[in-house]
């Protein structure tokens, strides 16, 4: 399938770009939905959840080396035959078409809120947009260097915030340890794992481009840059038990943010929060154009268009329209992300590729694909 | 009213004017493009008149909503 | 990039995409916003007063004096059925919108504090102007609205004399205790606490206070002044401590980071100012015989700081003699807070429930729902352990051999 797109990426830069989506938008918002969950045991949540997470990332490593060339909907037709497997891909790119409009919404309601409340929110969106659709066509490659450019400063921003934020921990916060029990606590990981990890199945249209050299290697790299991922994930939900305590995380909109603004160093270091907003913003980009990217290539290859570029422009637009569609509200909002969001995610992240993967291995597609190395 | 519906004339005619160069050598490209473009052109005439657009996250809400609801009760 | 022009044009297009770093609708220019320090909240019969001292800069940053146009900060009042209302109102006699996010303190009435303070405190909760910094602060025996509008000397924006002073404060004089709007949330939400809030009064004569004359003067007509803490139970303000009351608190609650004390000297002719450098304290409840039981070790390390009778310090055993004493008078100031908290306040507003619930989950749950009343029926134990280390740069006082 020439999409066009010729881009390859190496290993290094696949664990930077896998580090920084599965940071995305789940740092912004699941450390309110652990909260009230487990309470004080927010993190434990999240550490499940990445155990479950690894066994999501590993699942999708074993689906790519059985298909190593291949995209989803690449995967689909080949192990589902040409029309179960466009079926299964229009859902495939509905749901990242969902996702895009939903991440839209995430990052231009934050802005909304907390910076520019009297603008209106399309402007904020179309802004977005632009630069997402800016890096979609210019590639894989482009986005892949612009993340490593950007990683440097995720990592200064982050370490900032940390070292800042340490006078203020009171440890006791988080006492008693493993109140909410296991049911709560599993269920918080669902939560965690299905934002953070269940959505690269979204990044099977880029695994195909990951040329290197050493294989292996690049696939241990997925694993280490996912967990590392989620560790950061947790780590600030730990920080806002210790820093905020359980109740006002769990009443915050982005606990994450209140965070930021508490960082005080002798009355001189003070109110930065706006520059550590640029932590999130890098990484909801990076969950954004991955989103979009995955859309775009996902409905061209179903529509065996010679270029995926020519869908970017119509796509964005319609985008746009959807990211103001899509929630009504904000409590509409934290309804269906706790509700239905789970299952839904579930569906696509877990059982098909679980199906996929499992009729492949029937058609000896791993042994196929093994011996042709 | 009458200046969103000229801005989005405007700004999908800047769409067609980049595009429209390089889709030149293929047709189904072509007819792709101006189809999805109409499309959403259509979408967002529609939506600037405040006409209700059906919303997909509540497709998957009558699918899995129960089944999230039924979740949640197994693990409180 | 491959010439100069292009790298120049791209630098020069990346410098004017900050031209819209301002925002276009949220643009604020500065002279059209009144940056608020203070914010007052009173309620007049169902109606809430808000009152707010807005800076005037002008009269902050003049470097002449105070011979200018005005005083530093100035206030606008409104009233509405909601606190956002009233806010919004205040447009009509302020030539400017407020503008909240450098919020010092919030004071509220004691009045209203007594009806209860949670729904009043929810605008400053949720608003995302506002950060979580600012001090909130009861007005003993007066309104909000007459407080803010006291002149101050050394620092030209009372608000931010209230707040610095509560901040210097609280880690040199021990009954003073800094509460935020988080602490108190915090508090408010754990059934195994309740809050206590700073309390701030005015002395003197208010109404010449209000004057720039009070300034003026050598000695201020009136003084803002902190005063003790106010207990609450869940959001009704039940009582006051008294300073001695406030003292034993904040030694429970391990908030005390430096203060002065005083024990009589052995001989009995005068007394020793101990100063106290650290102080550590545990909290703990257990259950015994099915009721509760508190326990509470502190650690504390002094140094003799002022020493003010005939006294040979460096005999033996009179630095253990002094530490006893002090042991002996800070057992009694907790045992006594503690008492004053089941008896008096009949509410428990150390954290011993939240002490409970960090040991002994189990237990907690079968006592939650009606803490307080268990805690009135807890039984005490008070365990203090002094160190005095240091005595200053002299050993003994030169009023010992004269």
């Amino acid at each position: 399938m020439a999409l066009l797109d010729n881009g390859k990426i190496n290993g290094r830069q696949l664990m930077v770009l896998v580090f920084l989506y599965s940071v995305g938008t789940t740092v912004l918002v699941i450390p309110s939905g652990l909260a009230s969950i487990a309470k004080q045991d927010a993190w434990i949540g999240g550490l499940v959840g990445i155990l479950l997470g690894m066994l999501t990332v590993g699942l999708y490593v074993m689906l790519w080396r059985m298909y190593p060339d291949k995209t989803f909907v690449g995967i689909c037709e080949a192990v589902l035959g040409r029309w179960a497997g466009i079926i299964i891909s229009l859902i495939y790119s509905l749901y990242s078409f969902i996702g895009t409009a939903t991440v839209l919404f995430y990052v231009t309601n934050f802005f909304q809120i907390h910076f520019l409340p009297r603008t209106p929110v399309v402007f904020t969106c179309i802004l977005f947009a632009i630069i997402v659709v800016m890096g979609t066509r210019m590639g894989l490659e482009s986005i892949a260097r612009t993340s490593e450019l950007m990683l440097p400063w995720f990592l200064i921003l982050f370490f900032v915030l940390v070292t800042t934020l340490t006078p203020q921990i009171n440890i006791d916060n988080m006492l008693p340890i493993y109140e909410a029990g296991t049911k709560s606590v599993i269920w918080a990981g669902i939560t965690f794992a299905g934002t953070a990890y269940m959505p690269m199945v979204f990044l099977f249209a880029l695994l195909p481009r990951v040329q290197d050299r050493q294989m292996n290697l690049a696939r241990m790299g997925l694993f280490l840059a996912a967990l590392a991922g989620g560790l950061c994930v947790v780590f600030v939900t730990l920080l806002c038990i210790w820093i905020l305590g359980p109740d006002i995380t769990m009443r915050s909109i982005f606990p994450s943010y209140a965070l930021v603004k508490k960082i005080s160093i002798g009355n001189f270091i003070q109110r930065i929060e706006a520059i550590l907003a640029g932590l999130w913003f890098i990484t909801t980009y990076m969950k954004t154009t991955f989103y979009f990217y995955s859309w775009v290539t996902s409905l061209s290859e179903i529509l065996r268009l010679n270029n995926y570029r020519t869908l970017t422009l119509p796509c964005a637009i319609m985008m746009i329209i959807f990211s103001q569609i899509v929630y009504p509200n904000v409590i509409y909002m934290q309804h269906w992300d706790s509700i239905v969001f789970p299952p839904y995610i579930i569906a696509m992240g877990i059982v098909i590729p679980v199906v996929l993967w499992v009729i492949g291995l029937m058609r000896g597609a791993g042994k196929v694909s093994a011996s042709q190395k | 009213m009458m200046w969103f519906i000229a801005g989005i004339i405007i700004i999908v005619g800047f769409c067609f004017i980049i595009e429209i160069p390089s889709l030149m050598k293929f047709k189904k490209d072509l007819w792709t493009f101006v189809v999805a473009m109409l499309v959403a052109t259509a979408l967002s005439l529609v939506s600037v008149r405040h006409v209700p657009l059906p919303n997909p996250l509540d497709w998957a809400a009558v699918i899995f909503e129960p089944i999230g609801e039924s979740m949640k009760r197994t693990f409180e | 990039m491959r010439t100069w022009a292009n790298r120049f044009l791209c630098i020069v297009l990346a410098l004017s995409l900050t031209l819209t770093l301002t925002g276009c609708w949220d643009r604020r220019e500065l002279n059209e916003i009144a940056i608020s320090v203070g914010l007052g909240i009173d309620k007049v019969g169902d109606r809430y007063r808000v009152t707010v001292q807005v800076v005037q800069p002008a009269e902050v940053a003049a470097s002449k004096g105070s011979a200018g146009y005005s005083t530093p900060v100035t206030t606008y009042r409104a009233s509405g059925a909601t606190i956002f209302e009233a806010i919004r109102k205040m447009t009509t006699i302020s030539p400017r919108k407020i503008y909240a996010s450098h919020l010092r303190v919030v004071v509220i009435g004691e009045e209203l504090a007594r009806e209860g303070i949670a729904d009043a405190l929810d605008l400053i909760s949720r608003d995302y102007e506002l950060r979580m910094d600012f001090y909130v602060l009861i007005a003993k025996d007066t309104n909000a609205e007459d407080l803010l509008e006291l002149l101050t000397p050394l620092d030209k924006i009372p608000a931010s004399k209230i707040f610095n002073s509560i901040q210097v404060s609280e880690k040199a004089w021990a009954p003073v205790s800094a509460v935020t709007l988080d602490m108190f949330i915090r508090d408010y939400e754990s059934k195994g606490n309740n809050p206590v809030l700073s309390g701030i009064k005015a002395t003197g004569n208010e109404e010449k206070g209000k004057q720039k004359s009070n300034v003026e003067k050598l000695q201020p007509d009136a003084r803002l002044r902190n005063n003790g803490l106010a207990v609450f139970r869940m959001d009704k303000l039940i009582g006051w401590m008294s300073q001695e009351q406030s003292k034993g608190y904040n030694y429970i609650i391990n908030r005390v980071k430096s203060t002065v004390g005083h024990v009589p000297c052995p001989s009995g002719d005068g007394n020793v100012a101990l100063e106290i450098i650290r102080s550590k304290s545990k909290m703990r409840t257990e259950i015994r015989n099915g009721k509760p039981h508190l326990t509470v070790d502190l650690r504390v390390e002094e140094n003799v700081g002022e020493v003010m009778c005939k006294m040979d310090i460096t005999q033996e055993g009179v630095i253990d003699s002094l530490e006893h004493e002090a042991e002996q008078s800070l057992k009694d100031i907790v045992e006594q807070t503690i008492e004053a908290g089941q008896k008096t306040f009949k509410c428990d507003f150390f954290g011993f429930g939240n002490a409970l619930h960090r040991s002994n989950l189990k237990a907690w749950k079968q006592m939650e729902n009606d803490w307080d009343e268990h805690f009135v029926e807890a039984s005490v134990t008070v365990t203090v352990k002094v160190d005095i280390k240091r005595t200053g740069t002299i050993d003994n006082s030169f009023t010992h051999d004269g």
